[in-house]
This record gives C-alpha cells, sequence and structure tokens, in this order.
C-alpha cells in the first residue's frame, strides 16, 4: 500500500488528476490517498509519506512552501505530467513580465492574492525531483506501471532514450516535400505516412517515446508533450536543428517565413527547463520588475 | 469580523472565502477568492490560429473537449471555415462524453461526499469500504464515456483530432462498432445508478429550499428555441423577461469587472443596471424550462440528468458510421470570430483575432466559472447569513454549508483563471477588517 500525497501546484489544469482517476479502478487497492484537496479533504500534509505526485507548474510563492514541505516528507518525490517535469504550456508566459501581463489582463495588480513567482518553472528548480514522468497528461500505462513499481518496491522504469519517432507506425520513405504546410493547410494528407515526409511539422524526432505514437497514428502530428529523450537536455534546440537539416533543401528564409511560431512549435512543453528559458532582455526587465512580484 | 475557509476541497483549483461581518455581527459580505492565475490568452497570442485549439484545450483537464471546440469554432468564424457535417456529429459524440464524465467526476468524487452521512476525509476510500457497487458503476459509466472521447479525439484527456476545419480522420468501421459497445455500456451504468443519485440530491435539495433559493438570470445556447450544447444563440432568461442574441454580440451585455481579492474578472450581466447571471446545468435546465427554478441545489439534480440524456443522444448521434472527409481545409485570412458552447459547467467563450497569415492578434476567454463568480458570492452571502451570530460560530456546520454552496458550481478554478490557480479558505473578518478566525 502506497501512501500518497497529490500535489496540485497552482499551474495546473487538473487533468494529470483525471488521469490518475481514469486509471483508478486499477491502481486503488495498491494506494491510500494521504494529501488531496481535490478528491480528498485532506488539506495538511502527513510526515511519512512514500510517494508525492506533483503536477503543474510552479507559478506562486505558496507553491513554493507547500512543495519543499511535500519533499521534506516524501520518500519519493515525482514530477508527474509536462508541467511539473518541464514547466509545461503555462511557461510560455514567461515570455512576459508578470506585472506587466498582470497589468494589461487586470488593468492592476489584484492584491489580495499569492503573489506569482516570476517566471512558471518545473518542479526541479525548486526541490530534488526523484523521478519524471511527462506526457500532457502521462500515457495511462506508465502512470499504473509507476505505481506498481513503487508499491512492490521495485526500481523505477528508466527514462525513454528513443523518440516517438522510433514508435510511430507510420511509413517513411526518406523523402521529403521540399515545402512546408501549415497544419490543416494540406487536405490531400495520407494518413499511413510519415507527417514530417509531407511537409507538416511533426515533433516527434526530438520527443521521447512512452505514448505509442498515440497522435499520429490517429492522424494528428507530434507536438512533443513528452519532452526529450533522456540524455537530451533542450528539446526545442534538438527539434529545431533535426527540422532544419530534413529541409535543408527549402532556402532558409523562406524556411523561417513557413515557421511563424518557432517558439510555441519547439518549445511548447519545454520552454522553463530549456537552455534559453527567457531572452537576456526579458530577464532584464524581470530584475527592474522585482519589486512588484 | 471575517471567516476565512483555506484551503477549500473538493474544488478543480486553489481558492478561499472570506466572510466579512458587520458591527452588529451580521453577515456584510462574502468573498469567493481564486488564488491562481495562469494567462492562457496572453499564452495563445502570437500562435498560428490552427494551432490553438490543442493549445486551448490545456486550461482545462476536466472540460479540455469544450475548449477545444470553442477554440476551434472561433478559428473557424474568424478564418470563414465550415466544417463539413460529420465533424460535427464527432464533435458533438466527444462533448456529450466529455460533459458525462466531467460531471460523473464532479458527482462522485467532489459532490457526494457533502451528501453522504459520513464526513470521511477520504470520501473514496469510503465509497471503497461501504458503497463499492455505486463506485463501481460511476467509474464504468466515466470509463465509458472517456473512452468514446478516445476513439473520436485521439486521447481522452487534451483529445488532439479536433483541428480547426473539423476531425483530422475519421474513426473506422471498425472504431465505429467500438463506440456503440461504450455508448451502449455507458447507457446501462447510468442507469444503474440514476435512480439512488436523483433520490439523494433531490432530497437534500428540497430540505435546505429556503437556505439555497437565489433568484437570478439565465444564460444558455439555444438553437430552435431548443436548449443545445454545441451551437446556437445566446438565450436570457429572467424572472419574468427573456431574450435572445447572437453569440458575437455576447459582449454587449457581459461586462467584465476587474476585483482586487481574486485573479478571476467579474462579469455581470448589463441589462439596464447589473445583474447577476447564472450559467451551467440549472441555467439550462430553466431557459427551456416554462418554470424557473432559483434552488441552487437543483444545479446537481440537472447535473444527473444531463448525463442520461445526452447519453441517449450519443446513442441516437451514432446510427451510422462515418464518411471518409470530415474535415474541411485551411485558409488563411484577416479575421474575427466567437466560437461558444455549452461546457460541463455552462457557457464558454472564445473570441480570436487573426492577422493576414492566420496569426492570433487578440484573444478573450470567458468560462462559465468566472460568469458564475459574482452568484457564488451571492449565494454564499445568503447561506452564511443564515448561519453566522457574531457570539456563536459553529464552524463545522458553517464550513459544510460554505462548501456545499460553493460546490454546487462545480467552479473550475484551473478554467476560471486561464488568464492562472484556486484554493477554498474561510476567513472571518470583523468590521475593521481584523481577523477573527480562520477555518481549514
Amino acid at each position: 500500500m502506497i501512501r500518497l500525497a497529490l500535489v496540485s501546484l497552482s499551474g495546473y489544469c487538473s487533468g494529470c488528476e483525471v488521469a490518475l482517476a481514469d486509471v483508478i479502478s486499477e491502481v486503488l487497492p495498491r494506494i491510500e490517498i494521504v494529501y488531496s484537496t481535490l478528491i480528498a479533504d485532506i488539506d495538511k500534509l502527513p510526515s511519512n509519506i512514500d510517494l508525492s505526485l506533483v503536477s503543474g507548474a510552479v507559478r506562486t510563492k505558496h507553491d513554493i512552501e507547500v512543495l519543499r514541505e511535500a519533499r521534506n516528507k516524501s520518500k519519493l518525490l515525482v514530477a508527474l505530467g509536462s508541467c511539473a517535469s518541464f514547466g509545461g504550456i503555462p511557461g510560455l508566459a514567461n515570455v512576459y513580465v508578470v506585472a506587466e501581463l498582470l497589468r494589461e489582463i487586470y488593468g492592476t495588480y489584484p492584491r489580495e492574492v499569492p503573489k506569482l513567482t516570476r517566471a512558471a518553472a518545473p518542479v526541479s528548480e525548486y526541490v530534488q525531483v526523484d523521478y519524471r514522468l511527462p506526457g500532457c497528461p502521462p500515457p495511462y500505462k506508465l502512470l499504473i506501471e509507476l505505481l506498481v513499481c513503487v508499491d512492490e518496491k521495485k526500481p523505477l522504469p528508466k527514462p525513454p532514450s528513443r523518440t516517438v519517432c522510433d514508435e510511430c507506425s507510420l511509413k517513411k520513405r526518406d523523402v521529403y516535400e521540399e515545402n512546408v504546410y501549415r497544419l490543416g493547410e494540406r487536405d490531400d494528407v495520407d494518413f499511413s505516412r510519415c507527417f514530417l515526409e509531407q511537409g507538416i511539422l511533426c515533433m516527434g524526432i526530438a520527443t521521447a517515446s512512452g505514448c505509442e505514437a498515440q497522435c499520429p497514428s490517429r492522424g494528428v502530428p507530434c507536438r512533443g508533450c513528452r519532452g526529450p529523450p533522456a540524455k537530451i537536455v533542450d528539446q526545442g534546440e534538438r527539434l529545431l536543428s533535426s527540422i532544419a537539416s530534413v529541409f535543408s533543401k527549402i532556402d532558409e528564409e523562406e524556411l523561417v517565413r513557413k515557421i511563424p511560431d518557432p517558439l510555441g512549435y519547439f518549445y511548447r512543453f519545454t520552454l522553463p527547463s530549456s537552455t534559453i528559458p527567457y531572452t537576456p532582455e526579458i530577464l532584464k526587465r524581470m530584475e527592474k520588475d522585482e519589486g512588484s512580484d | 469580523m471575517k471567516v476565512v475557509i483555506s484551503p477549500f476541497t473538493r474544488v478543480e483549483g486553489h481558492a478561499k472565502v472570506v466572510l466579512k461581518l458587520s458591527e452588529d455581527g451580521a453577515v456584510k459580505e462574502a468573498k469567493f477568492k481564486v488564488l491562481e492565475f495562469r494567462g492562457f490568452e496572453k499564452i495563445l497570442e502570437g500562435r498560428p490560429i490552427e494551432e490553438a485549439p490543442r493549445i486551448a484545450s490545456r486550461i482545462c483537464g476536466i472540460c479540455q473537449v469544450a475548449h477545444s471546440l470553442a477554440s476551434a469554432k472561433a478559428a473557424e468564424r474568424a478564418l470563414g471555415i465550415e466544417p463539413p457535417e460529420d465533424a460535427i456529429r464527432l464533435r458533438r459524440i466527444m462533448h456529450y462524453a466529455g460533459v458525462i464524465q466531467s460531471h460523473l467526476l464532479h458527482l462522485i468524487f467532489l459532490a457526494l461526499p457533502d451528501y453522504l452521512p459520513t464526513r470521511a476525509s477520504s470520501p473514496l476510500e469510503y465509497l471503497f469500504n461501504n458503497r463499492k457497487d455505486l463506485l463501481k458503476e460511476t467509474i464504468a459509466a466515466r470509463s465509458a464515456s472517456q473512452k468514446i472521447v478516445e476513439i473520436v479525439g485521439g486521447k481522452s484527456i487534451h483529445p488532439t483530432t479536433n483541428l480547426v476545419g473539423g476531425i483530422a480522420k475519421p474513426p473506422s468501421r471498425e472504431d465505429w462498432r467500438k463506440l456503440l459497445n461504450s455508448s451502449k455500456s455507458l447507457v446501462l451504468s447510468l442507469k444503474k445508478i440514476f435512480g439512488e443519485l436523483e433520490q439523494i440530491f433531490e432530497e437534500k435539495a428540497e430540505e435546505l429550499r429556503e437556505y439555497f433559493e437565489l433568484k437570478t438570470w439565465y444564460l444558455a445556447l439555444a438553437r430552435d428555441g431548443e436548449g443545445d450544447f454545441y451551437d446556437g444563440d445566446l438565450m436570457f432568461k429572467g424572472e419574468t423577461d427573456s431574450f435572445r442574441l447572437p453569440p458575437e454580440e455576447y459582449h454587449k451585455v457581459i461586462l467584465e469587472e476587474t476585483v482586487a481579492h481574486s485573479y478571476i474578472k467579474y462579469p455581470y450581466l448589463v441589462k439596464g443596471e447589473k445583474k447577476l447571471v447564472r450559467v451551467g446545468p440549472l441555467a439550462r435546465h430553466n431557459i427551456s424550462s416554462p418554470d424557473v427554478e432559483n434552488n441552487s441545489l437543483y444545479y446537481n439534480v440537472f447535473r444527473l440528468k444531463e448525463c442520461i440524456k445526452l447519453a441517449d443522444e450519443i446513442s441516437t448521434l451514432l446510427d451510422r458510421p462515418f464518411k471518409e472527409k470530415t474535415f474541411s481545409k485551411l485558409v488563411l485570412r484577416r479575421g474575427e470570430g466567437v466560437g461558444i458552447v455549452e461546457a460541463p459547467r455552462g457557457l464558454l467563450v472564445h473570441h480570436y483575432k487573426s492577422d493576414e497569415n492566420g496569426i492570433l492578434e487578440k484573444v478573450n476567454i470567458i468560462v462559465p466559472t468566472t460568469i458564475n463568480a459574482p452568484s457564488i458570492e451571492k449565494l454564499l452571502e445568503k447561506v452564511s447569513s443564515q448561519y453566522i451570530k457574531q457570539d456563536k460560530i459553529n464552524v463545522k456546520e458553517l464550513k459544510y454549508y460554505l462548501g456545499l454552496a460553493v460546490r454546487l458550481y462545480d467552479p473550475c478554478l484551473s478554467c476560471a483563471t486561464h488568464s492562472e490557480s484556486l484554493l477554498p479558505i474561510i476567513e472571518i473578518r470583523d468590521h475593521e477588517n481584523g481577523l477573527v478566525k480562520v477555518i481549514y
């Protein structure tokens, strides 16, 4: 029986918790929920937690406190999902300065609410993480596997070094279209063939395996939610260089024009854990802004 | 004097409740504080419009289908694209299944504990040990509905096949058969739990009617006078009056206010003067019913009834397999579009402006919990007025009633702060704003 804490940070969408609810009949006999403010009424972290599953990106000062407390009281702390692992989609807001963002949305800084951190960040920026289970949400199979390993005190599964491409069943001919299309711009897509070869951006090429290429198999290209495969730090950098070499026949300027939002394509889930989480200009503005956050 | 409940459990996100008392100890105001912030509108700006549905679904892991659909619809209006008929049929199937799974998640995991004799801290374990049958059937029904979302959407959480222009690849004949099977088991499981749950929710609703009555306007989508989850006009209904508006004109009547105590913006219906307006299962019932039900506890009763109704509609929509083409080609242009659907918690608005290259220039999103926020506060005020006396506060009972009041709306704070996170706490503050008591 695992004494399980579900720690949901404020940059979360509940999708990871819903994933757990989706597999609940398989894992319920193995877990005892000792902390959750979502599916239980337990709002104090007990001591002796076997496993803390942390979801969401770190976004408020309060998150940091809860996270540190969970770390101190847990044998194992796992970053569940892409937000806790890499910062996730909420991390795309890091290109803005918090105070500017709030001023634009609310006209003023809401006063009676927890202060935001300067940027959305992965859990590992604040505490030691024993394991990451990325995915948006993490694949059911891997979530069950993780809980079984913890319950049976087996070593945790190795992070995958293979890519989504490696496990994708779409046919490849190593012949690439000399054009890049926006998603949906082609209405003659062959769903049995590699998207990238048809000129449609697909991020499987530098994304960790484990999802069984779920999206490509259902007619849509990968957007990289599982993050980089083992040993690669910067998924976006790897994607950028792979895609540039795949379309090397296209004129550079033309290629840049065809990919209107490199940040959103290549760093969609990993900007806060990348080697370029913010531009120097933004960092400078953040420093100035320190007082208001 | 001021009462604070924090953190608030069994709601999606982080929030707290603050009650302010006047000098004589009566409740002066109740505030529902949303403590999260995520900035999705800004996250979407500057992105290619065709990528929006897949990013927007990440606003919420519970009503992701609704966000994905509202996003695609807004983009399609902006670009002038009409998805094929079968794409709409698939979207409806996925949408209805998404609403059912969200409703069941709320009813069994979040709401039901308020109706059970026990105050077990882990309701899931209580159900597992004492009501295995009910838990088992609810889980079976939820699994079936998630399976339907997965077959159509490619993934049950954050589906991916829904694109601007339709559904990328239609389910095969074999998948259609799987959908039929899941739809059958969904209806079967729902029928097994419906009677008992209906009785539980209705009894409480009648027992506490006088505390939970709140007169407001109601707003929901309607097509040809009938309530609709996917499309239609905005239908407003008050005690004696009703009116209708095309979806694009939502901003003429729904005004958003910024408040200091929350990361939610507060919308009001503007009709002459500011009026409270509610959305969700209660509103959807009221706009197509001859009488208006103002008892907020009926939110849960209608939520349950919607599950049955939508499950039947899924069966009807699955009467034939799908055509090969469920997608209309993307054509980029400068444009503006409003996409509105009925999300599980009520009306959901996505409003996009794109440049000539199909890049999003301006995004506005209004989620149901945001629309309901002022009414949540009003209901808290009403309920707490019944329970607070300056010298003697029954803390446990107060927390119970306030929790019940908030959860009726199934507030989704992840959504409401799309613009970030919400966790209730109850704080009691006196008329000079001094903290009297904090209830966790």
